[in-house]
């Protein structure tokens, strides 16, 4: 009983210390992020009118870190006038892209068609983003909504993936994986991956040896590109209560180690009283 | 406060899901069976919808070809007819092969020969040495035969060389823990970044106490 009252005053507390920072804002400064800076430098040094690739792999499960970090790079191209094909190999991702869609048409005066198109979600992960890269004329003849893409001036353009300037993922999966295999290994197109933190330490190997041309990470990724775009946003917002949560979570972790060291110096309960607190 | 019933009822809802944790209830146990139940609904209309426009709809249309997948996925049910479950191995077969094929001709490149000429980079700076010996220490530790002891010493013989592999491998016991730390690290990370969006959503978009962000 006294393990779960404690249970209980571990997540009140860290409730409360990730709510704080949400309602009362304490504007702490972000660290630098290497990575993020060379996807905003390789996005910002585009010609205005190239083609990029986004590949929503969103869900509501992950959309926390994901969402706001697609948001922030569809944001960059369309201030930079470029025109932008989504995709998806997940069935929530359309709704995402339509999302996009209404922003751009909204706030940017993008014309669906010609600035932007949305293809339809593919079952199949990895050899469906293949079959993309290796012809994506024959992997998509309908966008979304069942028209042909070839009524679209938008299409006209894209002959195969080497007239694309970049294709960006937002996954919680493996796709900055498949994106090196079969993207960039096999035709060069550069790649920038968003990708869950959790994903980071596999990752950004890939963007160390040059497979990726930028790498958004987790939370704080999304938050450093929308600082980068001067558009604060979602992630911005939340970059506070993560800083917080995760000084909390050190702090328990390191008065739970003081309290196991010194029970066990003390030998108060003996060897098997620590380890059973453990 | 919101207005809407569908920000209301996603409320209860979370706020359901987040009573487990202080302890089981039945409010808990009705959400979580709802959230089961529309998951598998979900999955089973993606799944019709995905049959329909990517089989049902081409073969209607005169598209001859979309017949072999669909027989070879109609094939997959025979595993439930005692007589007739070698007939799904085919669908299997094929399955693994396309899975195989895709995956190796990218990972060969990408995962292989880059990865290793990327770890192979000039000693020119303190972290380029630290990332040799960090590899170096890491693939040790998994040298079992070498460094294997059986009764009569070492599978080499060579103790001198053994007790090498021995001080590396210790060395790349802590280079693990130092990345599993960093795995560790961002696994909170992205848990927060789960928890954070739905406190914005309880104390944002329903009781209006965070201010909305475009």
């Amino acid at each position: 009983m006294q393990q779960l009252k404690q249970t209980h005053i571990i997540w009140i507390v860290l409730t409360v210390a990730v709510l704080l920072p949400l309602i009362f804002p304490l504007k702490l400064p972000l660290g630098p992020s290497p990575e993020g800076e060379a996807a905003y430098s390789f996005i910002d040094n585009l010609p205005q009118g190239s083609i990029s690739i986004m590949v929503l792999e969103t869900a509501p499960s992950n959309e926390g870190e994901l969402w706001p970090m697609a948001l922030a790079v569809a944001r960059h191209h369309m201030e930079k006038q470029h025109r932008i094909i989504m995709a998806t190999f997940v069935p929530d991702g359309t709704m995402y892209a339509e999302k996009i869609r209404a922003l751009a048409e909204s706030d940017y005066g993008y014309v669906y068609g010609k600035d932007l198109v949305i293809l339809p979600y593919r079952a199949g992960g990895e050899t469906a983003l293949a079959s993309m890269a290796d012809n994506i004329r024959a992997a998509y003849q309908q966008d979304h909504y069942g028209t042909p893409l070839t009524d679209y001036p938008l299409w006209a353009d894209v002959k195969s993936i080497k007239d694309i300037s970049v294709i960006s993922c937002y996954t919680a999966g493996d796709d900055h994986l498949w994106l090196a295999r079969h993207v960039w290994a096999k035709y060069q197109v550069p790649c920038i991956s968003g990708n869950i933190a959790l994903s980071t330490p596999e990752a950004i190997v890939y963007f160390k040896n040059g497979q990726l041309v930028g790498l958004i990470s987790g939370v704080k990724g999304a938050a450093f590109y929308e600082q980068k775009i001067n558009m604060p946003g979602l992630a911005t917002q939340s970059m506070d209560a993560q800083s917080i949560g995760h000084l909390y979570l050190l702090l328990l972790m390191i008065g739970g180690n003081i309290v196991y060291w010194k029970q066990k110096k003390d030998g108060k309960n003996g060897k098997q009283g620590a380890k059973k607190n453990v | 406060m919101s207005n809407d019933p569908k920000i209301w009822l996603a409320a209860i809802m979370s706020l359901g899901i987040y009573s487990y944790l202080f302890k089981e209830n039945p409010f808990f146990r009705v959400c979580e069976h709802l959230y089961l139940g529309l998951s598998l609904a979900h999955l089973a209309v993606m799944g019709w919808t995905n049959v329909r426009d990517l089989g049902l709809t081409p073969l209607k249309n005169g598209q001859w070809s979309a017949l072999i997948p669909v027989v070879l996925g109609v094939l997959l049910f025979a595993r439930f007819i005692p007589g007739m479950a070698w007939l799904s191995r085919y669908s299997l077969a094929y399955l693994v092969g396309v899975a195989a094929a895709v995956t190796i001709t990218g990972v060969i490149d990408a995962g292989i020969i880059t990865q290793i000429r990327g770890a192979i980079i000039p000693l020119n700076s303190l972290n380029a040495v630290f990332t040799l010996i960090a590899n170096v220490t890491a693939i040790s530790v998994f040298f079992f035969i070498i460094g294997s002891r059986g009764e009569n010493g070492s599978v080499l013989g060579n103790k001198t060389f053994q007790k090498l592999i021995d001080k590396s491998a210790l060395v790349g016991r802590f280079i693990l823990m130092v990345s599993f730390g960093a795995v560790f690290g961002t696994t909170i990370m992205a848990r927060l970044g789960l928890f954070i969006p739905r406190l914005k959503f309880l104390f944002g978009d329903w009781i209006h106490l965070i201010p909305p962000v475009k």
